[in-house]
């Protein structure tokens, strides 16, 4: 139909790119931002938001899978980009000046149509095998062919539904290979475990470290994202940007004074408080308060990151937005749990 | 049976709406849509049905709203009269809100509106 084709070449001026990052190489992640951000993309949300996946960095079997996953769920017309391991700036480049042309041509379009429509038939069905055996007392069958969840007593003491749900890997602004597996009470989470994906396997070859400075720009970066207040956030990536190529002076002290002076966020964030007695205010305020310290030239030393055992028993207690917040601001150590094992092959696996 | 004609016309406008979008819709698009797709949670499969309650303060602050409701309907046709009818029904408007009131304080002192 003619009128496709203007409407596919428009829709590809701006495309909406699912960022997946691989554990281990936050420096690609941190590359793959900036190039999305320069251009002027979207970066998506979900994948029925997206139209280009960009894999950054070689994922393990775990993380594979679900990026076959969210493969299958991206509506047509679509496009994978996968980087490798030892990617930089300018492959990346490379790559995404093919997306708009790829994105704009209807043939292509219609063939991943009939691709994701057949796909998404054969392999749904094994995603739930498993819950066609323990329902023998269910005479309706539910859709998706799901389990209920059972009930458990909450907090008040009260019968209230326990609901299993695999926090996953590919969330915006979520630590990369991070699943945490929550049950949640009403929008209450009573217990988390976390695990990072691909933790046994052999890790990725050790890059090049994110400078301090970077990283602390990129925390504060993520908790201005998830308490949904986009300009500073993007200002915060910004200026980790700048630190990355080598300008560390661009403008710090504008941000703190704007994040500082914010009533509404500080009251947001204020009672929000983890087990152990921190709560997300004051670790912003901590991060933000280490930023002044390395921009002054004080020496400053390595924050302790939390590992995925301990986040677990930090998020029990609180509810769901709250519970991502304190994800952001405690920033786990997910390229360490994946380093740890990783000592014994390098490439050529 | 002319009451009628503008419901009528409403509904036909919107009736006209609905299918002009799902015409261009089914027009534009490039392939037939997947169907049969389990909610997407970041990347990992639902393990149970979603369907559960919400937790039991969403329901007492739902009840206390529909308190206030009622009592909304009853001071939408006062507002239109109580300049002709004068100070006593004034008197008797705030005698109902104040008895609203007091109810909520005690649900308040009860720990109803409890919120962690």
């Amino acid at each position: 139909m003619d009128l496709t084709d203007p409407l596919l070449r428009f829709a590809a001026r701006v495309p909406h790119v699912l960022l997946v990052p691989v554990p281990g190489r936050p420096g690609l992640r941190m590359d793959t931002e900036q190039v999305v951000a320069h251009r002027g993309w979207w970066e998506a949300t979900s994948p029925a938001d997206a139209d280009a996946l960009l894999v950054a960095g070689r994922p393990g079997p775990e993380l594979d899978a679900v990026v076959e996953h969210i493969w299958r769920r991206i509506p047509a017309p679509r496009i994978r980009v996968d980087l490798d391991d030892g990617g930089t700036a300018a492959d990346l480049e490379v790559m995404l000046d093919s997306v708009p042309g790829s994105l704009a041509d209807p043939r292509r379009a219609r063939a991943e149509a009939t691709a994701a429509a057949t796909a998404a038939d054969v392999t749904d069905h094994t995603d739930h095998g498993g819950g066609h055996h323990h329902d023998h007392h269910m005479d309706m069958p539910l859709p998706g062919g799901l389990s209920m969840a059972d009930v458990a007593e909450d907090r008040d003491g009260l019968a209230l539904d326990v609901l299993r749900l695999p926090l996953g890997p590919v969330l915006p602004d979520w630590p990369a290979g991070l699943v945490v597996d929550v049950e949640l009470q009403g929008d209450v989470v009573t217990a988390a475990g976390a695990r990072v994906l691909d933790a046994a396997g052999p890790g990725p070859a050790a890059t090049r470290p994110v400078p301090t400075a970077a990283r602390g720009r990129d925390v504060v970066a993520r908790v201005l994202a998830v308490a949904g207040w986009p300009g500073p956030a993007a200002r915060a990536r910004d200026l980790r940007d700048r630190v990355r190529a080598g300008d560390p002076t661009a403008d710090l002290a504008g941000l703190l004074r704007t994040v500082r002076r914010s009533r509404v966020l500080r009251l947001m964030l204020r009672r929000i408080g983890d087990g152990h007695g921190a709560d997300v205010a004051g670790l912003l305020e901590q991060r933000l308060a280490r930023l002044d310290a390395y921009a002054a030239g004080a020496a400053v030393d390595e924050l302790q990151r939390p590992g995925p055992a301990d986040l677990g028993a930090r998020l029990a207690g609180a509810e769901l937005a709250a519970a991502r917040l304190l994800v952001a601001a405690l920033d786990p150590d997910v390229d360490g749990a994946v380093a740890g094992v990783g000592d014994g092959q390098e490439d050529g696996r | 049976m002319d009451e009628f004609v503008p419901l009528a016309i409403l509904a036909g406008v919107v009736l006209a709406g609905v299918a002009v979008t799902v015409g261009v819709s089914r027009l534009v698009r490039v392939g037939p849509v997947a169907g049969d797709l389990l909610p997407y949670l970041g990347g990992l499969p639902p393990v149970e049905h979603a369907v559960s309650r919400f937790h039991v303060r969403w329901y007492a602050v739902t009840m206390v709203f529909l308190a206030f409701d009622m009592e909304m309907i009853f001071m939408y046709p006062w507002t239109l009269v109580v300049a002709t009818m004068g100070t006593g029904a004034v008197v008797e408007m705030f005698l109902f809100l104040a008895i609203l009131l007091a109810g909520v304080v005690y649900a308040w002192r009860e720990g109803a509106l409890r919120w962690t």
